[in-house]
C-alpha cells in the first residue's frame, strides 16, 4: 500500500513540473504585471481570471496577499509584509518579493529590508476584483509557513471543484515536513481518492489508508461513505470500520472528561486551599478570599505592564516573577486586614463572615477605580496551545501548568504544616489556643502568619487563574461559592479533605456536564453535595475527639 | 468591651458598605432649577455595577451628542439639559430612578438602559407616565412598546443575515450549528429564532446543538470538546450569544484546543470594539461579529464621529482618553439623540405626544450612513454588516447587506401572526390569516 502512495505522489509530482515545465512562465509574468499596473480599467479582472485559470503554485503566494489585502509596489515588484516588528518604537515590517519566486527583499548590504507599510505604496484592488480569487482560495496556503495554516489549506482543497485539485495537493504533500499538517493532508488525499475509486479494492485499500492514517475526521468521512458511498460493496466495510472506531472515541471521550475533571478540581483546590487553612486554623469564615485571588490577578497584570511598558522586556519571563510577587502582595493586604479587623474577630463566625464580606465589596470597587473593568493578562506563549495525545484529545498546556502548579503548592504547603515548626505551632494553636498560649507560643503572631499564608495562597491561585479566566473587579465572586463547597465538602481545615472533595466536585461536574447542560450539571452538583451533607455534616474528613466536640 | 467594639465595627463596615453602594445615585446631576432657556433631557445608564463596563461609554457619547446640539444653538432655542442617574446595574433601581426623571425632573425624553430586563423593568413606568426613551442596543424583540423608540437591532437586522451569510458560499457554506449562549432572555429568544430559521432553510435538526452556560461561567473545557467533536468533517460553525466576562475563557479554550476560525470560526452577537479595547485579542484573531455599526466603517461622518467622541473623552478626561473606541451601541445611543432633537424640531414641541408621531419615517444622517425611521413601529431601518476581528481589536468589514434592512420587532418565523403598528392598531395586533 506504502509503495502504490509513493509511486502515485511521484507521478503527481512529475505531472506538476512536467505543467510547469510548459512555457507558460513568460504570460504568467505578464498577466501579474497586468494586475499590478493594468493598462485599462478591465484588464486587471481579465488577468486575474486568467491567473485564478491557470492553478499555477507559483503565483499561490502573489494570489494570497491579493486576497489578505497585504499588496505593495516595490521598484515595479509586487511586495507584501510579513509580521510586524517594534524596532526603536516604530511598528516596521519585513519584505517580501511575491514573484517569480517568494523570497527577502534584501537591501545593498544583504539584510532583509524593514519599512513602514505607511512609506509604500499600496496596489488598489477592489472587491470586485478580489472576488474573483474564490475559485483558489483553497490554494492561498498550501506554502504558507505556518503548518497549521497549510493544514487548513488541505482542507480546504476538498471543497474545490476542479479536475486538479489531487494533483496540486500531492505534489504539496511531498514536500510537507510538519506531522501534524502531513496526517490532515493525507487524509483529505485518501478522502478525494476513496470518492472517486471504482472497484471495492480500491475503496478498501483507501479506507485502510485512512484507518492507518487515523486524522481528526476519519470517523465522519468513512460515516459518510457507509452511507452514500459510491462502490456499495465496500460501504459494509466503512461500516464495520467506523463501529470500531465508535468503540474507541467513546474510550477518548472518557479520557477528556477525566482530564478536564482534573484539571477544574486543581484550579478548585488551588482556590480553596488559602480558605481552608483559614477558616480551618484560624475558625474565620472569609468571604473576602476571592478577592485575595482578585488582587494575585492584577498584581500579575501590573507585572505584566511593568515588563512591558516600563521596563520594556518583552519576554514570558514575567509570568515566573509575578508568581512569587501576588502570593506577597495578596499576604500583605491579608496581613493587613487581619491586624485591622479579622483581630478581633477570632472565633466568631458570624461576625468575621459579615465583616469580610464588607471588606470584599470595599476591595472590588476599590479595583474598580483603579484599574477601571477593562485589562487582560496575557498569558506567557509557551503556555498558548496544547498536547495532542491522539486525534480528539489535547491536553492544553495552561492547564497542565495548573495541574502541575497545583501539586507543587499543595506539597508545600503540606510539608509546612506538618514537617515545620511553624506548622506544629499552627497545629498547636488550633487546637488549643489557651494551652499554647501557656506554653510560650505567640498565638497572635501565629494567627497573623497563618492569615499571611492562606491569603498569598489565593494571591496565587489569581496569578494561575490568568491563564483560563479574566481578570475583572468582580472576579473573585465567581469562585467564592466554589471554593466554600469545596471546604465544606471535604471537612473544615483538612488538606486532605480539600484535594479530595476539589477533585470530587470537579471531576463530577465535568462528568455531569457531558451528559446534560452545563447549567442543569451546576444544578445537579449542588443537589448532590446537599445530600451528602445531609448524611456527612462535617464533611469527608471530620475531627475526631475532644477538639470536635468545641 | 470587646464585643462592644466588635459591633461598633460591624455597624461601621455596614456604613461603609451603603455608601458603596448608594454613591453613585446620590451623585447624579441634577445642577440647577428649571430654566425657560433649558430642556431636560434623562440619561439612564449604569454608572456603577456590573453593566457599568458597557453603559458608561453610551452616557458618555449622549453627553457628546447634547453638547454637540447645544453648540449648534439647542433645540427650538432652547439648550438641552442632560439629567444623569445612576441606577447601578440594578434591575428595581432603574424603575424607580426613572419615576424620579419622569416625574420630578419632568424630562422631555430619556436616552438609556442596555439589558432587556432593565428596559422591561421601566416599560410600565414609561407607559403609565407617557414618557419617552430611546433605547439604544440590539435586542431579542417581541416587544412593540409605545413609549420606547428602538434605535438598536432587532433580530431580523443581525440574527438572520448573519446565519444566512454563514450558510452562504461567500461565508463558507457552514452546514452543522451549535447555538452557544449565556442562560438568560436574550440568547434563549435569539436561538429560538436562529433555530427557526435554519430549520426552514433545511438545515437537518442533527446539525443543529443549542446549549446554554450560567452567567459568569469560566470552564469551557467540556463544551469546547464538545464542540470539536461536533466540527469534525467540517462545515461547522458555532452562533455565539454569549455574554459579558465568558467570553475570554471560552475564546481561549477553543484556541488551546485547536480549534480556529478556519476550522470552525465562532459569530458572535455580543462582542463589540468596546468589549475588546483592552483584551488580549491573540485568540479572536478571524472570528466574526454581526452589527450594524463598526468603527471601521470608511466614511466621511464615521470618521468625524471617531474623532469627536475621542476627542470628547481626552477633553473631558474619561478613562481610555483619546485611545476610546466606538461600537454599534455607541452610534445608535448618539443617533437616538439626533432623532429626538430633529423630531422635537419638526413637531415644534417637546410634548412626547408631538414628537413620538414626528419620528415615523424620518430620515437622519447617521455615523453608519443614512438610516430611516419605520413609519409605524419605532424601530430603524439600518444596514447589516458582518466584520471579522483583527489584531488590533477592530473589525474588518467582510459583508455589507445591500441598502437598508426593515426592522421586524417580532420575528416572521416564531410569531407569524404578531406585528408591531402604532398607528394603524396601536401597538401589537394579530395579523388577519390568509
Amino acid at each position: 500500500m506504502k509503495y502504490i502512495g509513493k509511486m502515485l505522489l511521484g507521478l503527481c509530482l512529475c505531472l506538476l513540473v512536467l505543467k510547469n515545465a510548459s512555457g507558460q512562465s513568460d504570460s504568467l509574468g505578464i498577466y501579474v504585471g497586468n494586475v499590478i499596473n493594468p493598462p485599462n480599467d478591465s484588464a486587471r479582472a481579465e488577468a486575474l481570471q486568467r491567473l485564478v485559470a491557470m492553478r499555477d503554485p507559483k503565483t499561490f503566494p502573489f494570489l494570497g496577499a491579493i486576497n489578505g489585502k497585504k499588496i505593495y509596489l516595490f521598484r515595479g515588484k509586487s511586495v507584501t509584509t510579513g509580521e510586524a516588528e517594534e524596532i526603536d518604537g516604530k511598528e516596521l515590517f519585513p519584505l517580501y518579493f511575491l514573484y517569480p519566486e517568494y523570497k527577502p527583499v534584501n537591501d545593498k548590504a544583504g539584510k532583509q529590508m524593514k519599512t513602514s507599510t505607511a512609506s509604500l505604496e499600496k496596489a488598489n484592488i477592489s472587491r470586485s476584483d478580489r472576488l474573483l480569487l474564490n475559485p483558489v482560495l483553497p490554494y492561498l496556503n498550501l506554502a504558507n509557513p505556518d503548518p497549521k495554516k497549510r493544514s487548513i489549506a488541505y482542507g480546504q482543497l476538498l471543497n474545490a471543484s476542479d479536475s486538479t485539485r489531487i494533483t496540486i495537493l500531492a505534489g504539496a504533500l511531498n514536500l510537507e515536513q510538519d506531522q501534524d499538517a502531513l496526517t490532515a493532508g493525507k487524509e483529505v488525499l485518501y478522502q478525494m481518492k476513496l470518492n472517486i475509486a471504482a472497484s471495492e479494492q480500491e475503496a478498501k485499500a483507501y479506507m485502510d489508508s485512512l484507518d492507518n492514517n487515523w486524522g481528526e475526521n476519519v470517523t465522519v468521512i468513512l460515516k459518510e461513505y457507509a452511507a452514500t458511498g459510491k462502490v456499495a460493496g465496500a460501504r459494509a466495510y466503512a461500516a464495520e470500520k467506523v463501529a470500531g472506531f465508535e468503540v474507541l472515541q467513546g474510550r477518548i471521550t472518557k479520557a477528556q472528561n477525566l482530564f478536564s475533571g482534573i484539571s477544574l478540581g486543581s484550579i478548585l483546590i488551588l482556590i480553596a486551599l488559602g480558605l481552608a487553612i483559614v477558616y480551618g486554623l484560624a475558625g474565620i469564615i472569609n468571604m473576602a478570599h476571592g478577592e485575595f485571588m482578585m488582587i494575585g490577578a492584577y498584581s500579575t497584570f501590573c507585572v505584566q505592564s511593568l515588563f512591558m511598558e516600563v521596563l520594556g522586556i518583552r519576554s514570558d519571563l514575567f509570568y515566573f516573577v509575578s508568581l512569587p510577587v501576588s502570593f506577597l502582595i495578596a499576604g500583605v493586604f491579608g496581613l493587613i486586614l487581619e491586624r485591622l479587623v479579622i483581630r478581633h474577630l477570632y472565633s466568631r463566625p458570624l461576625e468575621s463572615l459579615l465583616a469580610t464580606w464588607g471588606v470584599s465589596l470595599i476591595l472590588v470597587q476599590l479595583a474598580r477605580s483603579i484599574f477601571g473593568d477593562l485589562t487582560a493578562v496575557k498569558a506567557p506563549s509557551f503556555l498558548a496551545g496544547g498536547w495532542q495525545v491522539m486525534p480528539h484529545l489535547i491536553l492544553p498546556y495552561n492547564r497542565l501548568f495548573i495541574i502541575g502548579l497545583t501539586i507543587l503548592v499543595v506539597s508545600l504547603t503540606y510539608l509546612m504544616l506538618y514537617r515545620s515548626r511553624l506548622g506544629i505551632r499552627i497545629r498547636a494553636v488550633t487546637q488549643n489556643r489557651s494551652m499554647s498560649s501557656c506554653l510560650g507560643v505567640e498565638t497572635r503572631k501565629v494567627d497573623a502568619i497563618t492569615f499571611f499564608l492562606g491569603s498569598g495562597l489565593a494571591g496565587m491561585a489569581g496569578c494561575a487563574m490568568t491563564l483560563v479566566g479574566n481578570v475583572v473587579p468582580d472576579m473573585g465572586q465567581t469562585y467564592i461559592v466554589d471554593s466554600f463547597l469545596v471546604v465544606v465538602t471535604g471537612g473544615v481545615g483538612k488538606i486532605a479533605g480539600a484535594i479530595v472533595s476539589g477533585l470530587g466536585i470537579g471531576f463530577l461536574t465535568k462528568v455531569l456536564e457531558s451528559f446534560y447542560e452545563a447549567v442543569y450539571g451546576k444544578v445537579l452538583i449542588l443537589a448532590l453535595i446537599i445530600i451528602f451533607l445531609q448524611f456527612k455534616p462535617r464533611g469527608l474528613f471530620p475531627d475526631k475527639g475532644r477538639i470536635a466536640e468545641d | 468591651m470587646k464585643t462592644f467594639r466588635i459591633h461598633q465595627l460591624a455597624l461601621a463596615l455596614l456604613a461603609v458598605m451603603g455608601i458603596v453602594s448608594g454613591c453613585g445615585s446620590s451623585a447624579s446631576g441634577d445642577k440647577k432649577e428649571e430654566g425657560a432657556e433649558t430642556v431636560k433631557v434623562g440619561i439612564l445608564h449604569s454608572l456603577s455595577g456590573t453593566m457599568a463596563i458597557s453603559e458608561v461609554s453610551l452616557k458618555d457619547v449622549v453627553q457628546m451628542a447634547i453638547e454637540e446640539i447645544n453648540a449648534k444653538g439647542g433645540v427650538l432655542g432652547k439648550q438641552i439639559e442632560p439629567v444623569i442617574v445612576d441606577p447601578a446595574s440594578d434591575w428595581d433601581l432603574f424603575a424607580e430612578k426613572s419615576k424620579e426623571l419622569l416625574l420630578d425632573k419632568k424630562v422631555s425624553a430619556v436616552f438609556g438602559c442596555w439589558t432587556s430586563v432593565s428596559r422591561k423593568s421601566v416599560l410600565p413606568v414609561f407607559e403609565e407616565n407617557n414618557g419617552l426613551l430611546f433605547y439604544p442596543v440590539q435586542y431579542e424583540g417581541e416587544e412593540c412598546s409605545t413609549s420606547v423608540i428602538y434605535t438598536g437591532a432587532t433580530p431580523n437586522q443581525q440574527l438572520i443575515p448573519a446565519a444566512e451569510y454563514m450558510m452562504s458560499e461567500e461565508g463558507g457554506g457552514y452546514k452543522k450549528f451549535y447555538l452557544l449562549g449565556t442562560d438568560y432572555v436574550f440568547p434563549r429568544t435569539a436561538n429560538k429564532i436562529l433555530k427557526a430559521f435554519l430549520l426552514s432553510k433545511g438545515v437537518p435538526k442533527e446539525s443543529i446543538i443549542e446549549e446554554y452556560t450560567p452567567f459568569h461561567h469560566q470552564d469551557y473545557q467540556t463544551i469546547v470538546s464538545k464542540v470539536k467533536q461536533f466540527a469534525a468533517g467540517g462545515k461547522a460553525c458555532v452562533l455565539s450569544t454569549i455574554n459579558g466576562d465568558s467570553n475570554v475563557p471560552f475564546y481561549k479554550e477553543f484556541a488551546n484546543q485547536g480549534l480556529s476560525a478556519a476550522t470552525c470560526p465562532i459569530m458572535a452577537f455580543s462582542v463589540a470594539e468596546d468589549e475588546l479595547r483592552a483584551t488580549d485579542t491573540e485568540f479572536l484573531v478571524g472570528h466574526l461579529a454581526a452589527w450594524n455599526y463598526f468603527q471601521s466603517m470608511e466614511s466621511a461622518e464615521n470618521k468625524k464621529f471617531v474623532d469627536d467622541f475621542r476627542a470628547f473623552c481626552k477633553k473631558n478626561n474619561l478613562p481610555g482618553g483619546d485611545k476610546r473606541v466606538t461600537d454599534d451601541p455607541i452610534c445608535w445611543a448618539y443617533t437616538g439623540v439626533y432623532l429626538w432633537a430633529k423630531a422635537a424640531e419638526k413637531a415644534g414641541s417637546f410634548e412626547v405626544s408631538k414628537v413620538r408621531p414626528a419620528l415615523y419615517g424620518m430620515e437622519f444622517n447617521s455615523p453608519d450612513g443614512l438610516v430611516k425611521m419605520d413609519t409605524k413601529n419605532h424601530h430603524l431601518a439600518k444596514p447589516v454588516m458582518i466584520g471579522e476581528i483583527k489584531p488590533d481589536g477592530q473589525f474588518d468589514i467582510i459583508w455589507k447587506s445591500t441598502g437598508l434592512v426593515g426592522p421586524e420587532p417580532w420575528s416572521k418565523l416564531t410569531s407569524p401572526d404578531k406585528d408591531c403598528d402604532h398607528v394603524g392598531h396601536g401597538g401589537t395586533y394579530t395579523v388577519a390569516r390568509k
